[in-house]
């Protein structure tokens, strides 16, 4: 108990003093055959635009998406996503491939600037 | 109800020396500070707790009544009885808040003295904001702060925000004034139809959570190739004509022929770089039309400059179609 309540309450009362920062975390969902989801979560505030960048493994093809990409490369495999003042909390993207491919395989980041400092971070889709 | 009686330092003292004990030992048993036996001894008749005082007789040896002061006693005010006092230290309050004895004082268990800790600086910070809040109320300032890219080109519109911030009210109307030294024209962001405001532009506004954001954008004359963008303004409260700021931050644009958001003027606009104007231009909600030409020059990869119009912006494949219909 002595260990416990000092520190928690400290950190709390530090908390008020700190400036808040937007969080974007991302993840794969397996949606089965050829469905991949990316499941994106923004904390508030959240960044006035985003990029998602979507690699894919060699002789794949994007066959459709959910929200649609901005743009498709199939020389290099990938897909990019700009999203302008995304809401916080949670958005998925759902895509199609042209067959079915483990999270594994796919490798995908997330471009955004930090609200209020303006600094660049990339975030690797997990 | 603590109570509390008055014992005889000098007895104590002279108690504790035929014993050949010391003031730890004291102060061990009694569960107090070796301080504490010290200042006992050394005052006349201190007040102490009377569960401390049975614990020192015991320690000490001796029955309750033979530490307590005597009856006899020269003490101003006494009447000549053992007297039982409520819990006032006859010294003071000062020496008393430092003895573990003092019956104001709450017995906190030791596991709760971190968490008591943390609330009382809680609650000193909160003061101190609350006191800083109610300090300021009286008084109102406003700061003025513009943002603009660094380089625009000929014929295009950049954009320019100006920022106030007012401490005092929440909500109060403010004037925003620019001057702009140029061969430019400033524009509007509202609705389809360009409004065009010259080079003296003024607006009216009203702060939310004590912040305003003013957006406008400027059109250098296309055929200005080089110079500059000058910019200085104030902004004022509106019933307070005594409280007026100049606005501070960037004041002046180069005119280039490369796009606004293009920041190292490679004729490509990097992810770092469209991102960079959104965060810092897309701060009006459905006023960022101006950005759509960003987004489209960052998905076509680069953009051209047509020097024979001097003026234009397009992305490459735009230019060339344009040329190869020309042609």
């Amino acid at each position: 108990m002595k260990t416990v309540h000092f520190p928690l309450i400290f950190l709390f009362v530090l908390s008020l003093a700190a400036p808040l920062q937007a969080e974007v975390r991302a993840e794969y969902l397996q949606g089965g055959g050829n469905a991949v989801t990316i499941r994106v979560e923004v904390t508030r505030p959240a960044p006035a635009a985003t990029i998602v960048l979507q690699r894919f493994p060699p002789g794949v093809r994007l066959l459709s998406a959910d929200p649609s990409p901005a743009d498709v490369e199939p020389s290099t495999g990938t897909a990019r996503w700009f999203f302008k003042r995304i809401r916080p909390g949670r958005s998925t993207i759902s895509m199609q491939l042209s067959r079915p491919v483990s999270s594994k395989e796919l490798s995908g980041i997330i471009r955004y600037r930090e609200p209020g400092t303006g600094k660049m971070v990339r975030v690797t889709i997990r | 109800m603590n109570t509390s009686v008055h014992i005889d330092g000098d007895k104590i003292r002279r108690l504790r020396e035929e014993k050949d004990l010391t003031q730890l030992y004291l102060a061990t048993v009694v569960g107090v500070t070796t301080d504490t036996i010290s200042r006992w001894e050394n005052r006349r008749y201190p007040s102490i707790r009377m569960d401390n005082a049975q614990k020192l007789a015991e320690a000490l040896e001796v029955p309750l009544e033979e530490i307590l002061r005597q009856p006899a006693s020269d003490v101003p005010g006494t009447t000549g009885e053992k007297a039982l006092f409520i819990a006032m230290d006859e010294d003071g309050g000062a020496a008393g808040l430092k003895d573990n004895t003092h019956p104001w004082r709450p017995k906190l268990p030791h596991r709760f003295r971190p968490v008591f800790l943390a609330v009382f600086l809680f609650i000193l910070v909160m003061g101190g904001v609350f006191w800083g809040i109610m300090e300021n109320r009286g008084t109102v300032s406003i700061t003025a702060t513009r943002l603009v890219p660094r380089h625009a080109a000929p014929g295009s519109v950049f954009p320019v925000i100006v920022r106030i911030t007012v401490t005092g009210p929440a909500q109060v109307p403010v004037l925003v004034r620019e001057l702009l030294a140029c061969n430019c024209e400033t524009v509007g962001v509202s609705g389809e139809v360009e409004m065009f405001f010259g080079k003296k532009p003024r607006w009216i506004g009203t702060t939310s959570g004590g912040e305003a954001v003013f957006l406008y954008l400027v059109r250098p004359g296309p055929e200005q190739t080089a110079g500059q963008v000058l910019f200085s303004g104030e902004a004022a409260l509106r019933f307070e004509e005594k409280t007026v700021s100049r606005i501070a931050g960037s004041d002046r644009v180069g005119v280039l022929p490369f796009h606004w958001a293009d920041g190292d003027r490679n004729y490509r606009i990097s992810d770092d770089e469209i991102l960079l104007a959104f965060e810092n231009f897309s701060v009006v909600p459905g006023k960022s039309g101006f950005l759509d030409e960003v987004e489209k020059i960052w998905l076509a990869g680069e953009y051209g400059w047509d020097k024979r119009t001097n003026s234009i912006f397009l992305p490459k494949e735009e230019t060339s179609a344009q040329q190869r219909s020309e042609q």
